[in-house]
């Protein structure tokens, strides 16, 4: 078996079947345990040791994790749903499609059988395809800790580069999406260099919801990659609201999102670079949202 | 260190290994149990050489812990087929060219194993998409994808 002399040894595998458990196990430990889910990202930190974990916190006997149904006015996703389930329920349809849109696009199938959407938003990674656009669908995130449970918006839990809202011993256990109301549209577009197994150049969430006269009620507009965390652009969402999408309004978006971003230059692609696609793909993206939501008559695939 | 004891069930056959807490599944599944035909390329999840089925679904085994896997019906390359006979995708892959150095093709068979249970007239796009998680610097894919194509017709034909 592989040996490596600088490998701080992982000497415990944990199998918790409750939250409370996983909550007890995270406090005990601290810093020397990470939870695993589908271990896609936690499995090649830990190869390349740039995380130093002595126990491993399998998740994958929690049940409570796995929800995954409409609960009143919000579909309910559990923490350790896999990409792929998403991409295939009948939940995650009509006006929700982008959320199967950006599960599509993460890793490959092999990625997407095993890896999880609370995975996926604990990692942090500030390119990561579902922030996006649960940014622009105005999803929380609920966090399990010993005092209880607190639901948060996902914009105020990403706080810098991997760096999340979680305090010592919180889990997150679900993420809920409230379900939008007829004439409602979203999309989701990725930058990228091929179709699959790529980190996004950038990516763009967009949600727009349409009442009968025409007027935009509610607008939502997330990005990946532009920034240390994935970011929601509200300013830019906010002057789609209240009056009839234009392509005036559609450019004035488009531009306070370009604005609102804070690329760097790396090897996917310059700063600039960065900036200006953002202008196009969010104004392509909204385009797409506003004809989806044309044709949306609230009927979820429930 | 407490070694993990595990009940590993792979090809059908129940394996109990006891392994470092933190081994990842390929290096249980070729070091400790010896079926070489999963296949150790980038180790880090990109490249899908390693490729498995856990309970049906194709998974990256260079970067799932071995712990993941227990209780799950492994299978391996050494798992399809009979014995020394090859099975329909396997024959596709020889008759079709679609093999060269080898070394990337247990997990293209495992990949394709999955999409075609699911889905078993699969379009060009669709095994393209479903490979996209498999890299071969041999064959140029296109080889792969005929073969595909042709197990799935030979697999529906024998359905009809």
């Amino acid at each position: 078996m592989r040996t490596d002399v600088d490998h701080r040894p992982v000497t415990a595998f944990q199998e918790p079947t409750t939250v409370e458990q996983v909550i007890s196990l995270h406090r005990a430990l601290g810093d020397a345990a990470v939870l695993v889910a589908g271990a896609t990202d936690v499995g090649v930190l830990l190869r390349r040791h740039r995380i130093h974990p002595t126990h491993l916190v399998s998740l994958r006997r929690v049940d409570a994790l796995r929800r995954f149904e409409v609960d009143g006015d919000d579909l309910v996703v559990g923490a350790s749903v896999t990409h792929r389930s998403v991409e295939r329920s009948r939940l995650v349809a009509g006006s929700l499609v982008a959320l199967r849109e950006c599960c599509e696009t993460v890793g490959s199938i092999q990625t997407r059988n095993i890896g999880t959407i609370g995975g996926n938003l604990c990692n942090a990674s500030p390119a990561a395809d579902t922030p996006p656009v649960l940014l622009a669908l105005g999803a929380s995130v609920e966090l399990a800790g010993e005092a209880g449970t607190r639901s948060l918006p996902l914009d105020r839990f990403f706080l810098d580069y991997r760096r999340t809202a979680l305090a010592a011993g919180e889990v997150l256990t679900a993420v809920r999406i409230p379900l939008p109301a007829a004439g409602s549209g979203s999309a989701f577009l990725k930058l990228g260099r091929r179709g699959a197994m790529e980190i996004s150049i950038v990516c763009v969430g967009a949600f727009l919801s349409i009442d009968p006269e025409g007027v935009c009620r509610r607008a939502g507009i997330g990005l990946g990659s532009v920034a240390s965390t994935p970011i929601k652009v509200s300013e830019a969402a906010a002057v789609l609201e209240g009056s009839e999408v234009t392509p005036s309004r559609l450019d004035e978006a488009a531009g306070l999102a370009a604005q609102a971003c804070a690329p760097i230059d790396d090897v996917r692609g310059s700063a600039a670079y960065r900036k200006d696609v953002t202008a196009t793909l969010v104004r392509r993206a909204l385009v797409r949202a506003l004809d989806r939501a044309r044709g949306d008559t609230g009927v979820t695939g429930q | 260190m407490t070694r993990l004891l595990l009940d590993l069930s792979v090809n059908g056959q129940r394996y109990d290994v006891d392994v470092e807490p933190g081994a990842y599944l390929l290096d249980v599944l070729r070091d400790r149990i010896g079926l070489l035909g999963t296949k150790e390329a980038c180790d880090e999840g990109e490249c899908g050489a390693c490729t498995v089925l856990l309970d049906g679904r194709a998974v990256d085994s260079c970067i799932a812990f071995a712990g993941q896997a227990a209780g799950c019906e492994i299978r391996t390359v050494e798992g399809l087929g009979r014995g020394r006979e090859l099975d329909g995708l396997q024959r596709a892959f020889v008759q079709h060219g679609a093999v060269q150095c080898g070394f990337c093709t247990p997990g293209f068979l495992m990949a394709a194993t999955e999409l075609l249970q699911e889905n078993p007239r699969p379009t060009h796009a669709e095994i393209r998409d479903a490979l996209a998680g498999n890299l071969c610097r041999c064959t140029g894919y296109n080889n792969i994808v005929r073969a595909v194509a042709a197990a799935a017709d030979e697999l529906t034909a024998e359905g009809d």
